[in-house]
């Protein structure tokens, strides 16, 4: 039966599992030779497993660890394909006014202490931490590859990006090798490739308050979707609920009654480092962002007296008539 | 008088609307009824439904490549072994599936190149079939899933489908019968499959290098 459903819209699929970086990453080739397909996707995850051997901060052998070790006594030659990278991530904490930023990992550990002993930090740790931390303390020169720290505890993490950029390399891979049509699951982090000819697929976005149901869809073409959601990964100190989300301004977790921010655009990377810092600059100026950005959509859940509203940067350019009624209709169904 | 005319007017005017209307609520439930089998395979209603990924033998290719020759152990721990890894690893041992382990044991030159255990962990809609290998001094080389159950999202509003399709590509026909190809935002728990890797760890030390 598959097979002539397969036969009929001439497309064979291949699809592939591994367990990395912590979570899962399944590939979906679509091909008409399948050893060529096969080999594509094996290519793929061999260039996600080189990746996390870079980036993993916990592999004593990692260039990052190396880095995180070594950089405030002197400058530290590295890779270009790393460099560039920080560069990237380094950019992007600007334009997010440090919303994200991949030195806050000392805050994120202090908070996951705090959580297993059940005490909450003092706000003496916290200033301490926030004053040796800082993405302006990486001193990064792009022409000759290298890093320095101007502060002896800075650390840099990839954890929030990691996913994102294998995806955009992996995507890269696959394109080399004449695949031209694929579906890339990294952990709920989405990339989606096709060929001109192929219309974009239609991918759902969880309700945050009922993550087993979609509450919304959006149509993706060589596009990727990155979600940042409340749901998962809360943690309790002294009966409190706080969010996994660490400011890296205030070195607090997030309070906020955004419940998920999917951000859909061309590269992995980008949808990773966005969604994270739009949960954390709150709504309005998470809006403001996307819209000054080209090729980038948010889809932003609020929480609106125990239901979910969804925003959408796109229904503000071309929907305002039905958000404005959408939301007067929840408001009125929430007051009664 | 022209109160009546008034009525009149007004009830008319419902009553067209009605017959303007309804039939299409008429034709969309029955079009919904007739091509439900459609509709629910594709918009994907609570549906539970297994994957498969690798073969055994696909696998093995993958994760020891540099094997020139594959052999096949079938390994047991003892109760004891079992509450010292237990305590150790801070992981439950599953009666169903932690019984005995297949390891294959991948070969190159008379030496041993690496270890691939088959093992099963359960999964939030159930088992995830996987296969871990390590690298002669036991660390982990791979892990590759080769089947798992999955369920996918249920169906979206309608109105959702209808009016507030987003993304670049706002050119592209979307069709209400159009299935989701995947749900952002969440991942199988990986928690199981992490417990599963480090109980492993163990159980390899506890096999192979004592």
């Amino acid at each position: 039966m598959n097979y002539i459903k397969n036969k009929l819209s001439e497309e064979y699929s291949l699809k592939r599992m591994h367990y990395l970086m912590d979570t899962f990453l399944s590939i979906e080739v679509f091909y008409a030779d399948e050893d060529k397909a096969k080999e594509a996707v094996e290519k793929a995850f061999r260039e996600a497993v080189r990746i996390e051997c870079v980036l993993t901060r916990f592999k004593d052998e990692s260039e990052v660890c190396r880095i995180n070790n070594y950089s405030f006594d002197k400058p530290q030659v590295i890779a270009k394909e790393l460099a560039n990278l920080i560069s990237n991530c380094i950019e992007f904490s600007r334009k997010t006014s440090g919303a994200f930023d991949i030195t806050v990992a000392p805050l994120i550990e202090l908070w996951a202490n705090a959580a297993k002993q059940n005490i909450v930090p003092s706000p003496n740790e916290i200033s301490s931490l926030l004053q040796n931390t800082g993405y302006e303390n990486i001193i990064l020169d792009s022409e000759s590859s290298t890093i320095a720290f101007a502060k002896s505890l800075l650390k840099i993490d990839f954890g929030a990006v990691g996913k994102g950029y294998s995806l955009d390399r992996m995507a890269k891979i696959l394109k080399e090798n004449k695949i031209e049509k694929a579906r890339l699951d990294f952990g709920g982090h989405l990339y989606y490739m096709n060929s001109q000819e192929h219309e974009g697929e239609a991918v759902g976005i969880r309700n945050p308050l009922c993550p087993d149901e979609a509450i919304e869809a959006v149509t993706i073409k060589n596009q990727s979707i990155a979600t940042s959601a409340n749901y998962e990964r809360n943690f309790n100190v002294l009966g409190r609920t706080y969010s996994h989300l660490i400011n890296p301004c205030t070195g607090q977790p997030v309070e906020t009654d955004i419940l998920s921010v999917s951000v859909i655009s061309d590269s992995g990377l980008v949808s990773d480092i966005l969604s994270t810092a739009i949960f954390i600059l709150g709504l309005k100026q998470g809006m403001e962002l996307i819209e000054d950005m080209d090729n980038v959509e948010a889809v932003i859940i609020t929480n609106n007296r125990g239901r979910p509203e969804i925003h959408s940067s796109r229904d503000r350019a071309l929907h305002l008539p039905d958000s404005r009624q959408e939301s007067a209709a929840l408001r009125k169904g929430g007051g009664g | 008088m022209a109160k009546v005319l008034k009525k009149s007017f007004t009830v008319g005017l419902g009553v067209i609307f009605f017959l303007a209307f309804y039939p299409v609520r008429i034709a969309q439930h029955f079009y919904e009824k007739v091509f439900q089998g459609a509709s629910k395979t594709s918009i994907g209603c609570v549906e539970v439904f297994a994957e498969a990924f690798y073969t055994v033998e696909e696998a093995l290719k993958v994760i020891l490549p540099e094997a020139q020759d594959i052999k096949e152990e079938t390994k047991a721990l003892s109760e004891e072994q079992k509450k010292s890894i237990s305590s150790k690893a801070g992981v439950k041992f599953n009666p169903e599936f932690d019984n005995e382990y297949h390891i294959y044991i991948g070969q190159a030159n008379g030496q041993a190149t690496g270890y691939a255990f088959e093992d099963t962990v359960k999964g939030k809609w159930g088992p995830i079939h996987y296969m871990l290998a390590f690298d002669a001094d036991g660390k982990i080389k791979d892990a590759i899933v080769l089947g798992l159950k999955e369920r996918r999202g249920r169906p979206i509003k309608e109105r959702k489908f209808l009016g507030q399709y987003i993304g670049k590509s706002i050119s592209d026909p979307i069709k209400l019968n159009k299935d989701i190809k995947g749900i952002g935002g969440a991942t199988i728990s990986s928690r199981q499959m992490s417990s599963g890797i480090r109980k492993l760890v163990y159980v390899f030390n506890e096999l192979y290098k004592k």
